[in-house]
């Protein structure tokens, strides 16, 4: 199985197990290398600071010509991030690169965190919220942080 | 030979249409290369001889005709042995008993009196009745070019080289700089001459065209995959992003596939470099064509002076002198509005059409209609629709009596004739509906007639085929029937707009005029319709007539509609 992966894929992998990035972990399913989970570590000062976030990565076929699909398997308060954890981040689609890797991916969605991105939302009512009102909507965020993203 | 070929001359054909025609007959002498000249003055108006002026026309079918000449006039004459037949007839006689005079007129009375024994000069008699009959005019025509979808390609690269050629650009440069003028290419060469540098700079043009391809990178790996590019594999660009070609090749491949074409940027992250059309030739030379279609896409998607056809498997492009432009037409016969891109809805305006559209689609009509046909059934609510005069209801399903008027139950049931607010209103909504109901009605009937028409055009080749078979008609004398089923289809196309029209136009003086002319066209459209349904050789000049009438009668409506039907009306 491992053969017919490419090289880069490999190379990937053994790097993000062998030097992770800090706050930042991915290991491949057993049963399907191309197959990631990650976590990711709230960053902190930011409202989901002490969060344990879990997210599932796939790399498709064409990668790394097409980005990988990535996706927050826990549940978030954030306005770039929807209900189902499909994630708004530019490098995800029009803006990718097969030179960025999959380490600059987790790097970003984690700089996402620090800094949300109201004005170029994927789920509008939370970017409404914290438009109108960001201290009520990082105090929000804070509490499904505790809520949802608590260890496990 | 010479002289055969001086009297052609002293008749006033072309010298070298003379001898072609005198090689092409062998010789055979002055009246087969007259029938020569004639029979390829019809297809093709070659020889500058006028056309339709007289006699026969095609060469005996032991000739042949040229290859460039292989029209439908040839292919129908092929199968046309009884005309070919008596025209060497005529020819063999003309050629005993009549010396040729200089004049054509001349020639062709001579060819008459020798006819007049011939039972044919029924054939003549039509002959003759084509000079002095009007000719199909064509009204309505639109100005636009077609640029067939095989050829777009090959447009879009012409206007490119043009520009490569003039501003002394690379072709890569010189496509940047047509995209960014939404390929004008004149205010392009305007602004050009302006500021070189500037406009070169607003369009992204930077040095591009720098690449190294398939080269020996030593120490370096490619920046996608890791691979070494120690074996002549290494490929970049101006900004030394070093990838292999297999990367380049996946990276342009996919990008191609996303749509892509000039604007694609090197494969590094956030690296603005231009990859050049020629190293996309050179790296993926499998998917050149690929690129060249996508770009060919752009020229049309970001010109605004075109438009795709419309039509599913066209594929042709439509492009008009300005955007201002409102009708254009495509050659597989379909009229656009250039403003909407929806059928040409002439004469009502864009907006029209979509208030229109928006009040076919909505449901509400239907709700309506039922609402104020049908009543409930006051005990089963199942709705009925009243279809005899007693107004003493029992409702199929469960058998409940009551009164269609006021919905008490019959049995008891004394006044109905208690005035009723509500009924007011429904009555109201009623007639509403009904005048929406009779607008679209009408629209729909014209638009089922025009889907129907439209076949026609397929099916009048074949009767001008069978005409000619039957009839001895020359293409000319019957080919306007090709327009007339072209006149029908713009006809049927108007007046199921001219509905959409009639039912925004206020009631009035303007409406009156209006609806006289809708009704007038109307009239005459069916009249063609059903001549040209049953066209055959006996009523071919009753067609040319009404084809007449019938654009005098559109062209009529639209001038009203243009200019204001009455003083003071809408001007539109």
């Amino acid at each position: 199985m491992m053969n017919s992966l490419p090289k880069r894929i490999i190379k990937e992998t053994q790097r993000l197990i062998s030097e992770p990035a800090p706050g930042i972990s991915a290991t491949p399913a057993t049963d399907n290398v191309r197959y990631f989970n990650v976590i990711i570590a709230g960053p902190v000062e930011s409202p989901f600071e002490g969060g344990i976030f879990h997210l599932e990565l796939f790399l498709t076929d064409d990668y790394p010509m097409s980005a990988p699909k990535v996706r927050f398997l826990t549940k978030i308060y954030h306005p770039n991030i929807d209900k189902l954890g499909r994630i708004c981040l530019d490098i995800l689609k029009e803006k990718w690169s097969p030179a960025l890797q999959i380490r600059t991916v987790l790097l970003s969605i984690q700089a996402l965190l620090s800094a949300p991105n109201p004005d170029d939302p994927l789920a509008n009512d939370v970017a409404e919220h914290w438009k109108t009102n960001e201290k009520e909507a990082i105090s929000k965020a804070k509490e499904w942080t505790k809520l949802y993203a608590n260890k496990e | 030979m010479d002289d055969t070929l001086a009297q052609l001359i002293d008749m006033g054909f072309d010298p070298s249409v003379s001898q072609l025609a005198l090689e092409q007959t062998n010789y055979q002498g002055v009246q087969q290369a007259i029938e020569y000249i004639y029979g390829l003055s019809t297809s093709n108006n070659l020889s500058g001889v006028k056309q339709g002026s007289t006699i026969g026309q095609t060469p005996p079918s032991s000739q042949q005709p040229l290859q460039s000449q292989k029209t439908l006039v040839d292919l129908t004459q092929g199968n046309n042995n009884s005309s070919n037949l008596t025209k060497t007839h005529v020819a063999d006689q003309q050629l005993t008993s009549n010396k040729p005079k200089s004049q054509k007129t001349s020639l062709k009375s001579s060819i008459r009196e020798s006819s007049e024994t011939n039972s044919d000069d029924e054939y003549y008699q039509d002959v003759d009745d084509y000079e002095f009959d009007v000719p199909v005019q064509e009204i309505f025509t639109t100005n636009n070019s077609v640029i067939q979808a095989r050829e777009l390609i090959k447009t879009a690269l012409v206007e490119i080289d043009n520009i490569t050629n003039i501003t002394e650009t690379s072709p890569s440069e010189a496509t940047l700089l047509l995209l960014h003028f939404q390929w004008n290419s004149n205010k392009l060469l305007e602004r050009y001459y302006e500021d070189p540098d500037r406009v070169k700079q607003q369009a992204g043009v930077k040095a591009i065209d720098q690449y190294k391809i398939k080269i020996n990178v030593p120490g370096q790996d490619c920046i996608i995959c890791g691979d070494s590019l120690d074996q002549n594999n290494g490929s970049y660009l101006s900004c030394q992003h070093y990838a292999c070609s297999d990367c380049w090749d996946g990276f342009i491949t996919n990008k191609i596939k996303d749509g892509e074409s000039i604007g694609m940027t090197c494969l590094s992250f956030k690296c603005t470099n231009i990859i050049p059309d020629i190293f996309v030739k050179e790296v993926v030379p499998k998917q050149y064509n690929k690129y060249l279609e996508r770009l060919a896409q752009t020229f049309v998607d970001k010109n605004p002076n075109m438009r795709w056809c419309p039509v599913a498997g066209c594929g042709n492009a439509l492009k008009a002198d300005s955007k201002a432009e409102t009708v254009a037409s495509c050659t597989c016969g379909f009229k656009i509005c250039f403003k909407c891109n929806q059928e040409s809805h002439i004469p009502a305006n864009c907006d029209q059409m979509k208030q229109w559209k928006k009040k076919c689609e909505d449901d509400s009509e239907t709700a309506n209609w039922i609402q104020s046909n049908t009543q409930d059934c006051p005990q089963c609510h199942s709705s009925i629709e009243k279809n005899g005069g007693c107004n003493h209801m029992t409702c199929k399903k469960c058998k409940h009596e009551f009164c269609w008027v006021c919905l008490g139950n019959w049995k008891n049931h004394s006044k109905c004739n208690t005035f009723d607010k509500d009924k007011v209103s429904k009555s109201e909504s009623k007639k509403n509906l009904e005048r929406y109901l009779f607008y679209f009605h009408r629209f729909n009937i014209h638009e089922q007639s025009k889907k129907f028409e439209t076949k026609l055009r397929a099916s009048t080749l074949e009767t001008i085929m069978s005409i000619q078979n039957k009839k001895d008609k020359r293409w000319i004398d019957v080919k306007f029937l090709i327009q007339s089923t072209e006149i029908l289809i713009q006809c049927r196309r108007t007046l199921k707009y001219t509905y959409v029209f009639g039912f925004y136009l206020p009631d009035g003086a303007e409406k009156n005029l209006f609806e006289y002319l809708q009704n007038d066209l109307e009239k005459t459209t069916e009249h063609l319709s059903g001549l040209l349904e049953k066209a055959e050789d006996k009523n071919i000049f009753d067609i040319k007539e009404v084809t007449n009438l019938a654009s005098t009668k559109l062209r009529h409506l639209l001038e009203g509609v243009e200019e204001g039907l009455t003083l003071g009306g809408t001007k539109r």
